[in-house]
This record gives C-alpha cells, sequence and structure tokens, in this order.
C-alpha cells in the first residue's frame, strides 16, 4: 500500500548540506500498522512527510495505493490526498471551526453538499466517540478530545492510508492507550493501512504489526514487532529496548564486572525467551541437569501483542565448565543469551 | 462655547469620519490581499514566490518608511490626477490610503504569522489547493488579528489625518526648507527637478494657508471659548 523506493531528502543550509534521509526503501502491505522509532533528529518526520510530499524526497518514488506520487501534478497529488489522511502530535484544528465543522473540512475541500457531510460527519463523531461535542469548539476539548477530532477530521475522505505523525506524544499515559484503542479498532474495522512515526516503544508495542528503526536518517531494522521485542539485531535496538523495560543491571554489579573470566568468576548473562521457553520451568531444570545454581537479579514478563517476552538478568553460579554447558542448554531451548561479564565470587 | 466653534467642530468631525472611513475602506481592500499575498509568497509558503516576495516586500517597506507629511506632499501630482485636486478632503483621502495600505498589509502580515504553521501543513495534508487554504485557513483563523490590525489603522488614519489639516499651516516652513535645497541644489551638477518642484508646491501651499489664516483671524479666538 506504501512503498518508498530509494528515498533520499537533502537540504543545503547555506554550503551545509543535510540528509535528512538517505536511502530509505520502506514496503507496508494493505492493512498493516507499521511503526517508525527513532531518537528526536533522527529523521521520522522527513520520512513521514515524503510519504503524502509535505516534504519532497530530492531522489527515489513514492507509491502509494499502486500511484508514484511523486510524478503528479499539482492538482493530481491533491487528489490524492484526499485519500490519505494525516494525525499530527499537535493536533492542527482550525481554533475558529467547531468539533463538526473540524471534521467537516476535508469534505467541503472536495466539494460536497451540505447534506452528504452531514450524513459522513455524524458517524465519524460517533465512531470516534465525540457525537455530544459537535458544537464545542477545539479550545473546550481535553488533548485526547482533540486527537479524536482530528482522527475524524482525518478519515472523512475514507482514505487508504493513516499517516499518525507522534499523535501520541502530547498525551498523558492513559489518554495514549485510549487512542492507540482507537487507532487499533479503526485498523480493524475499516482497513485502513496506517503508518506511524513516534519515539515511544510502548505504541509499538501495542499496536504496530512491523517496526522499522530510523537512526541518522537512515532505515538501520525492519522486523516483526514480536522479533524485534525479543532479538534486535543492532545496538540502538537493544539500546531502544533495555531503556524501555529499564532493565539494566544494578549499579554496583556492573561496577564489579569484568569482561574476561578469571579464576574465580562466574558469569552475568541477561537471558531474553519468548513463545514456549516463557512456560517451560528453565530455571530449575538448569540446576538440576547443569548442576548451577541461578540468581536472577531483575526479571520481566511482557506480553507483546500475542507474543509473551520474558528477560532475565542473573548470575549462574558454578565453575566454568557447568556454566559452559547451562549457556548451551540454555541457547538450546532458543533463550537468547548474553554474558553482561563476569563477577568474582563472594565465597 | 460658541455655535461658530460647535460648528467647526462638528464640520471638522465630519470630515475626518469622511476622510478615514474612504481610505479605511479602501486600504483594507487592497492591504489586505497585500499582507496575504506577502505571506503566502515567502520561501517554503504554499505560493513560494521568493524573487515576488522580496519585491512586494522592499515597496511595502518603503511605503511604510516615508514620513505621511512627506508622502502627502510628494504625491500631490497623483492626487490631482486622481481627484482633479490637491486640497479639500477627497484630495487629503489619497495619501492617507496610499499611506494606509502598506501599513494594514505589514499588520495582516504579522497577524498570520501568529498562525501555527501547523494549520497549512494539516490543510496541505488534505488536500487543499493554496486559494482554499487562504479562503478557509488563513483569514478565517487571523481573523482576529487582522479586526486588531484594521482597528490600529483606522487610529493611525485619524491622527493621520490631522496632519493633513495641518499641512496648509506647516507649508511655510516646509517652503523655507525647499528653497534652502533648491538654491544649494542649483549650485550642484545634480538635478534640482525634484526640489524645485517640492519649492513649487511649498510656495502654493504656503499662499493658501496665508489665505485661509486671514479668514480665520476674522472669527473672535476668544469667544470661541466664553
Amino acid at each position: 500500500m506504501i512503498e518508498l523506493n530509494n528515498v533520499s531528502k537533502t537540504y543545503t543550509n547555506g554550503s551545509q548540506v543535510v540528509h535528512a534521509l538517505k536511502n530509505a526503501n520502506l514496503h507496508i502491505p494493505k492493512g498493516a500498522i507499521h511503526g517508525v522509532i527513532g531518537l528526536s533528529g533522527a529523521g521520522k518526520s522527513t520520512l513521514i512527510r515524503c510519504v503524502n510530499l509535505l516534504e519532497r524526497p530530492t531522489e527515489g518514488s513514492v507509491m502509494v495505493d499502486g500511484q508514484d506520487i511523486t510524478r503528479l501534478s499539482a492538482a493530481q497529488l491533491n487528489q490524492a490526498r484526499h485519500r490519505i489522511g494525516m494525525i499530527f502530535q499537535h493536533f492542527n484544528l482550525l481554533t475558529t471551526r467547531n468539533v463538526f465543522d473540524n471534521v467537516a473540512f476535508p469534505l467541503e475541500l472536495t466539494g460536497q453538499s451540505k447534506q452528504a457531510i452531514k450524513e459522513r460527519v455524524e458517524p465519524l463523531l460517533k465512531l470516534v466517540g465525540l457525537a455530544d461535542k459537535a458544537s464545542q469548539f477545539p479550545a473546550q476539548l481535553s488533548g485526547g478530545q482533540k486527537q479524536r477530532v482530528a482522527i475524524a477530521r482525518a478519515l472523512a475522505n475514507e482514505p487508504a492510508v493513516l499517516l499518525c505523525d507522534e499523535a501520541t506524544s502530547a498525551l498523558d499515559p492513559q489518554t495514549t492507550t485510549s487512542i492507540l484503542e482507537l487507532l487499533r479498532d479503526i485498523n480493524q474495522t475499516l482497513g485502513i493501512t496506517i503508518l506511524l512515526i513516534t519515539h515511544e516503544m510502548e505504541v509499538v508495542k501495542s499496536i504496530c504489526h512491523r517496526v522499522s528503526l530510523i537512526s541518522a536518517g537512515e532505515l538501520v531494522e525492519d522486523a516483526e514487532v514480536g522479533d524485534f521485542f525479543t532479538a534486535p539485531r543492532t545496538q540502538l535496538g537493544r539500546d531502544f529496548l533495555n531503556d524501555f523495560l529499564q532493565l539494566t543491571p544494578p549499579k554496583e554489579l556492573v561496577e564489579r564486572l569484568q569482561s574476561s573470566p578469571g579464576e574465580r568468576t562466574h558469569p552475568v548473562v541477561r537471558l531474553t525467551f519468548s513463545g514456549d521457553a516463557v512456560s517451560t520451568p528453565l530455571i530449575s531444570r538448569l540446576a538440576r541437569e547443569c548442576g548451577v545454581d541461578v540468581s536472577i537479579l531483575q526479571a520481566k514478563v511482557e506480553s507483546i501483542q500475542e507474543r509473551t517476552l520474558g528477560l532475565m538478568i542473573a548470575e549462574l553460579l558454578g565453575d566454568a565448565q557447568q556454566t559452559r554447558q547451562a549457556i548451551t542448554y540454555l541457547e538450546s531451548h532458543q533463550l537468547n543469551v548474553e554474558v553482561l561479564g563476569h563477577v568474582q565470587r563472594n565465597d | 462655547m460658541s455655535s461658530a466653534m460647535i460648528d467647526l467642530i462638528f464640520q471638522a468631525t465630519l470630515d475626518t469620519l469622511y476622510m478615514v472611513a474612504i481610505s479605511g475602506f479602501i486600504a483594507t481592500l487592497l492591504g489586505v490581499p497585500l499582507g496575504v499575498l506577502l505571506y503566502v509568497t515567502r520561501p517554503r509558503q504554499i505560493l513560494a514566490r521568493p524573487l515576488l516576495n522580496q519585491v512586494l516586500g522592499i515597496i511595502t517597506n518603503i511605503g511604510r518608511s516615508i514620513p505621511f507629511i512627506i508622502l502627502m506632499v510628494a504625491i500631490t501630482p497623483f492626487t490631482r490626477m486622481l481627484v482633479g485636486t490637491s486640497i479639500g478632503i477627497n484630495a487629503a483621502a489619497v495619501p492617507l490610503t496610499i499611506a494606509a495600505i502598506p501599513f494594514v498589509a505589514r499588520l495582516v502580515e504579522g497577524a498570520l504569522n501568529e498562525l501555527s504553521p501547523g494549520l497549512v501543513e494539516a490543510a496541505q495534508a488534505m488536500g487543499a489547493t493554496p486559494w482554499q487554504i487562504i479562503c478557509k485557513v488563513l483569514l478565517p483563523e487571523a481573523r482576529g488579528g487582522i479586526i486588531t490590525a484594521l482597528t490600529v489603522t483606522l487610529v493611525t488614519l485619524v491622527s493621520y489625518s490631522a496632519m493633513a489639516g495641518l499641512l496648509a499651516a506647516a507649508a511655510w516652513a516646509i517652503w523655507g526648507f525647499a528653497t534652502a535645497i533648491t538654491v544649494s541644489c542649483r549650485k550642484s551638477c545634480w538635478s534640482p527637478s525634484l526640489y524645485w518642484w517640492l519649492w513649487c508646491r511649498a510656495s502654493k501651499a504656503w499662499a493658501t494657508t496665508w489665505y485661509v489664516k486671514a479668514t480665520v483671524n476674522n472669527l473672535d479666538a476668544y469667544s470661541l471659548f466664553y
């Protein structure tokens, strides 16, 4: 549904050339919810703005619904944009229009009759749960309600694609959840393809099917959300994940960590496990079968869509032979084992 | 207060209202579109035309920076061409309008500048044409700012209209100034035609003033207040 092929965007600022986007390739199938996550200034906004040509790419093609929109004339582009909804971090509602007229705005642009507008706006307001607020003005609404109006407005012309530009970044966690639920509903009931950019892992975790990681204008990772959360392939991906799970070894442990094993050390490992491994009593089996005791320092179980993800930081207590065996055992059970370092034995 | 004074004040008020209304109306008609044009032709705006924008900007800045009293004298030929005379309230309305147009334009541009750029972006994303953005987003959203701009303009026009009335009285000073310049320019090789023309204008205005003063002197100044 959305296809970016070798899209690059460069700005020239005097003699300075800024590469906002480098050779970005992205393929989003119909009906998918695709997230792009990255730090501030990584090029997320440029990426999403290239999809409806609010930013025109310097190179590459942008296909939306089978149409290369970089080749369209101004009038054709406006036509195409009617079928691409967009919502923003700061909502961008018209302050002089009430809720009803805000949602009616895109319908006015396409020259629809008053009657047709009324018939379209009312169910939309019902869909976003604001049927009773039709005559209120944006200034009278809360942030979450404003975003609901923006969503209704974006859906007015029955778009095939919805672009979400940091749509929940200005909202509190509770409101974020309700807006994300609304987006998921829309995706499921209307079959709209959603591309969203965010810096919050929570957003990716709760609604995205696939996720891309963007860094310095490049898409560095593209994975199913479940895979991304269990085994990110890049360091940046791991940083995002650790930050999100807040699973870092305690500070006093980090201070004692040494990178290579010594005479009397034992390894500290980070275990990531998903699927069947979650429900298998691996720790007790480890003790039985390898003779290794496990001291759990931190642990967390997250459910990411239909998958369950377990994370653990643990010390493996045993001699070198035993711990090596234990690690092999864990890996053979589809656990991701990362040795963080080694600590001196206390005994 | 004598009835003569009341009549005078009444007539002057009517004249002021007339001048301000005419020039305010025309300046709004021309200044608001100019202000919008100044905004939308900026680089990275919906109708980005950087060259046109610069030219308009320079013209507007010149219009804004000429002191009204100078402008009034300088455009006299234009005024006469337009209304057939260079004295009277119709004639005064011409420089008032000319001065007010760039004034309105800059204030309107400022009002548009206050809008969040996100509004235009959202409208663009919805497939709005530039014309739709101007009519359905920019003007309605900046309505408050534009009304303020027009109010400020009307108040300024009132004070300018008083200046127009004072021109006659001040003409002798300009005449003296222009004479001095004309004399000095004649000594240099630089074309003195502008100053010569200024001198002629000032002389005529001075003569008119003298006539008006003589008439006014016939009124007993003290009787106006007792």
